[in-house]
């Protein structure tokens, strides 16, 4: 028996004898195959998490221990020594490759990446999801030399993530700073953010290192509209740093520029700690069918199921509830859901009945409580769209492809690997399962070109105003002349608002003309009448379509900010909302998208409106400044929006926020209160938010 | 010059007859001041734990301060509550031993076969290549017993050798686990041949040696004071008494054996001394 030929499933159910029998083949031909396989040999490095998935169930294996753990140290997977039973030189291997901060042992390729790392050159890491990439950073924080850091991830959602590991592991020695009121008291600094966030920072200083996770994001092919702004960030980063470290998965190559500032090392694996079973039902008639019952199976928990759209998984959802299927029990969430959401999104329906969904227009403290439920098991199955798949850690033992597309359009390879990296976990599920509806795409290789890599003279415009003088060639510089003129703004002003894009900004430049010529009521200061936002939202959607903000018009689009600033509290706005809703059910959670346009985007376009408002009308007093610094925290109290980063609704904070508190005297009230069964929450708010503050 | 060839400096001293049986050899740590060096042989082999414990490519990583290095790893082992004596200090002089007098080079897997039961056994913890002037290939496979008496240790060794060589290593299937041998080993062609699944059990055992590594209380070493003739005479005794009991097994004229004595004061005494190095090492 060879590893190649192996049915493990069958394996696992054979007779004592016959099962060491083969066991021990398999040991046999992963002895040879070591000495002439490459070292990332996905089959040979698969067969470690099969056997310890096997050892584990079939307690015959006894004498099989140290034999294995010989294996695992031989692959490489230092981890996988079961140290109980190995041999002294095994168990040595294993305590040298241990980090005692972290508890964890890493594996060989995590150390030649540290490796690199410490000696000082920059480092691009391409590894499979369960590789243990992030466990990279924390390891690196160890070393003295690392004392001002920036760290830059794609999401909220995992900047969340990665502040609760980094303040737990690394609070003691360093400041670790998500949010610009934030200032480091400290010599060791974290700083912690979106590319959207750090570009805006202005006391970087010198950085020791720079770590981009999710790098792939920097390559504007991949249709993701924040890329330039990321480009343009980490090229700042960039340029204070000594040193630098990218990280992200299955990509084969990073194209560079000849005159490229800046070298580095590329390490491309297909190391990984778990095993994956692929279950093919392409060929299955009934496909809904199919998957009804495959969630079903307690077998496949905790499932991921992978699905194209919001609509979709919103769908599915209904589908699911409409069944009769209850998978766990989710009442009192779900309740909750109805009680501070309004009562008409179907969501809670699909909660109760223990499914999860999670997908951009999902609020961020219920998506994150969604995320932790599904981890901890309680909720079953997590219906999902790509924005899981590119932003949260997730412990899923199965994955389920049930869509072939994201948003109409094929998913590619590289989609493909990192949802089906998504199956098993390592000291989770050894051995993960991915279960296909459809044919997979073909493999192909991906190649990340960036910008920030590349020739200047082929850059877009929004990344090129960001570059220092030194890096502009003579043409590049009368492009930016050229686009200057075009735009009508400064060039700092350009910089400051290229996220938008330049002909965004050119847009905005004509509409705002036309409104002041229309004598159209944009010339406001202060507190905005509804006209007043009423005319400005007119000029916003010429430019930019209002379903961008959530919205089905610019009116709706006013009305929506001027409720949102009306109501007293958000569970107000949520019921108004719910109330006076009249779309879609499958749309209700638009709102939602509305809410997190007004976090950002919205607020730039009225910045920028301003601007040429300013230009155009230099004689009349106007002053945005007031909604350009509410609208971003929904008119709320600041420390409401920080804490609902970190997971906290805000129904349940808003109803013990008291004057003058801080986002620390608030988080510490609510704990207390969420530790103490008398008070004024339910038992399911108190674990919510003991969950979301954990100290 | 080869990472093999970085070794720590000789501390055993050899001894033997002027006319020697050349598969036979005593080593011994020495005296200092009338007294055995049981502390300085235990720090000696300390100094071999790198070699013994990690292969080169391991070996690597051992720059930088990313990682502890070995010798604090080796004391959070050795000082974990779970730790129990293992004989290491027997295992890493023998290694020590085929490294520095016989010039071996390690290649650090180790050699299990399947039981009539199809259980796993381990057979050899060490396996080393030697390449001897007659132009061949040796595949060196260690068994060392760490006893407070000799006689048992030679009897545990032989029979250990012949339950391997019996009733599993030949008779059922071998299996050498370890990490891939680098391409740079000399005469790596060589070697993977006898390695290989295909090659006969036979043509491996023709060109394996079978080394036992002998460390037990001695007689001659409390006796003594120095290198002196009586110590000699009464040591070398000891060593033919151990070499006698071996061809008395018949297993010299089935195999190519090394016997090495190592003879100490107390096991006691050195084991302990090792155990307090490595808690020691920081």
């Amino acid at each position: 028996m060879s590893i190649s030929n192996t049915n493990w499933i069958e394996l696992a159910q054979k007779n004592e004898f016959d099962l060491k029998g083969d066991v021990f083949s398999i040991l046999q031909d992963a002895s040879n195959r070591i000495q002439n396989a490459p070292a990332d040999d996905p089959e040979l490095l698969a067969t470690i998490p099969r056997l310890a998935d096997l050892m584990a169930r079939r307690n015959e294996l006894q004498s099989f221990s140290e034999a294995f753990s010989a294996l695992a140290r031989s692959v490489g997977l230092w981890n996988y020594i079961d140290r109980s039973s190995a041999s002294a030189q095994d168990e040595l291997a294993a305590e040298r490759a241990t980090i005692p901060g972290l508890g964890l042992t890493l594996h060989r390729e995590q150390l030649s990446a540290l490796h690199t790392l410490a000696s000082g050159k920059n480092l691009i890491l391409s590894a499979p999801t369960s590789f243990g990439k992030s466990i990279l950073i924390d390891a690196l924080l160890y070393q003295p030399k690392f004392r001002r850091v920036a760290i830059v991830l794609p999401t909220i959602a995992l900047l969340d993530e990665f502040r609760r590991r980094l303040i737990t592991r690394f609070g003691e020695t360093f400041d670790v700073l998500m949010h610009h009121s934030e200032k480091a008291s400290r010599e060791k600094v974290i700083f912690l953010g979106t590319q959207e966030r750090l570009i805006n920072r202005d006391d970087l200083g010198t950085l020791d290192l720079v770590v981009v996770d999710e790098f792939y994001k920097l390559d504007p092919h991949r249709k993701d509209d924040r890329s330039v702004t990321l480009n343009a960030a980490v090229y700042k980063l960039l340029s204070k740093a000594r040193q630098f470290f990218f990280l992200g998965p299955n990509i084969d190559g990073v194209l560079t520029s000849e005159g490229s500032r800046w070298r580095f090392e590329f390490l491309r694996t297909r190391f990984s700690t778990v095993a994956v079973d692929t279950i093919d039902l392409k060929s299955v008639s009934n496909k809904d069918v199919r998957l009804h019952q495959e969630i079903k199976m307690q077998s496949n928990w905790p499932a991921l199921v992978f699905v194209s759209s919001p609509d979709k998984a919103n769908k599915l959802a209904s589908d699911i509830v409409e069944n009769g299927t209850k998978l766990g029990n989710g009442t009192a969430l779900s309740k909750w859901m109805a009680d501070n959401y309004g009562g008409k999104w179907e969501l809670s329906e699909a909660v109760a009945a223990g499914i999860g969904i999670h997908h951009g227009r999902i609020p961020r403290a219920l998506a994150s409580r969604f995320v932790k439920l599904f981890n901890d098991r309680k909720i079953p199955v997590l219906i999902c769209t790509s924005t899981l798949i590119e932003g949260v850690n997730t412990a899923a033992k199965s994955v389920m492809i049930y869509d072939k597309t994201i948003a109409n359009r094929p998913y590619d390879f590289f989609t493909f690997s990192n949802i089906r990296g998504r199956a098993g976990r390592l000291g989770k599920h050894h051995v993960g399962q991915v279960y296909l509806f459809h044919e997979p795409p073909d493999h192909e290789d991906v190649e990340v070109t960036a910008p920030l890599f590349g020739d200047p003279e082929q850059a877009p415009d929004e990344f090129v105003v960001h570059m220092d003088d030194v890096d502009l060639s003579p043409v590049v510089s009368d492009r930016l002349a050229d686009m200057a003129e075009r735009v009508g703004l400064e060039p700092h002003q350009i910089r400051r608002f290229s996220g938008l894009g330049v002909e965004t900004l050119v847009g905005l430049r004509a509409a705002v003309g036309a409104a002041v010529r229309a004598r159209a009521a944009i010339a406001w200061s202060g507190r905005p009448s509804y006209d007043n936002l009423a005319a400005t939202c007119e000029v916003i959607c010429k430019v930019t379509k209002a379903q961008v903000f959530g919205c089905g018009s610019a009116r709706q689009l006013a009305l929506y900010i001027s409720k949102l600033r009306q109501s007293a509290t958000m569970k107000e706005f949520y019921h108004w909302h719910s109330e006076s809703y009249k779309g879609l059910p499958q749309r209700i959670d638009n709102v939602f998208k509305f809410l997190r346009a007004a976090e950002f985007s919205l607020p730039e376009y009225f910045a920028v409106v301003e601007l040429f408002a300013k230009i155009n009308m230099p004689s009349r007093t106007l002053d945005y400044s007031l909604i350009l610094a509410e609208l971003p925290r929904w008119f709320r109290d600041e420390s409401l929006k920080i804490l609902e980063e970190q997971g906290v609704p805000i129904q349940i904070s808003e109803r013990f926020l008291r004057n003058g508190d801080t986002v620390t005297t608030l988080g510490t009230r609510l704990r207390a209160i969420a530790l103490n069964e008398q008070s004024q929450m339910s038992a399911m708010e108190r674990q919510w938010i003991a969950d979301a503050i954990p100290r | 010059m080869s990472i093999y060839d970085q070794k720590p400096q000789r501390f055993l001293k050899r001894l033997h007859r002027k006319i020697e049986n050349p598969h036979t050899r005593l080593y011994c740590a020495g005296f200092e001041l009338g007294e055995w060096r049981c502390k300085q042989f235990a720090f000696h082999l300390a100094e071999w734990l790198p070699d013994y414990a990690l292969p080169e490519e391991e070996l690597r990583f051992d720059h930088g301060n990313v990682l502890v290095k070995l010798n604090q790893a080796a004391v959070r082992v050795y000082t974990s509550t779970k730790y129990a004596s293992r004989g290491e200090a027997g295992e890493i002089a023998l290694h020590a031993i085929c490294r520095d007098f016989f010039k071996t080079i390690p290649l650090s897997p180790r050699v299990f076969y399947k039981s009539a039961s199809n259980d796993v056994v381990k057979a050899f913890d060490m396996v080393h290549a030697r390449f001897p002037s007659d132009g061949s290939v040796q595949i060196w496979l260690g068994e060392s017993k760490l006893f407070k008496s000799g006689a048992s240790a030679i009897a545990d060794a032989i029979k250990s050798i012949k339950l391997h060589i019996d009733e599993g290593f030949l008779s059922n299937q071998k299996l050498l686990l370890g990490p891939q041998i680098p391409k740079s080993t000399p005469r790596y062609d060589e070697i993977m041949q006898l390695f290989s699944r295909q090659e006969s059990l036979d043509t491996l055992i023709k060109n394996a040696v079978f080394v036992v590594g002998i460390l037990c209380d001695s007689k001659a070493v409390s006796a003594a004071k120095e290198h002196g003739q009586s110590y000699f005479e009464a040591a070398i005794g000891e060593l033919e008494a151990i070499e006698t009991k071996l061809s008395a097994s018949g297993l010299p004229t089935k195999l190519k054996l090394v016997l090495a004595y190592i003879p100490l004061a107390s096991k006691k005494e050195f084991v302990s001394s090792f155990d307090n190095r490595l808690k020691g090492l920081q």
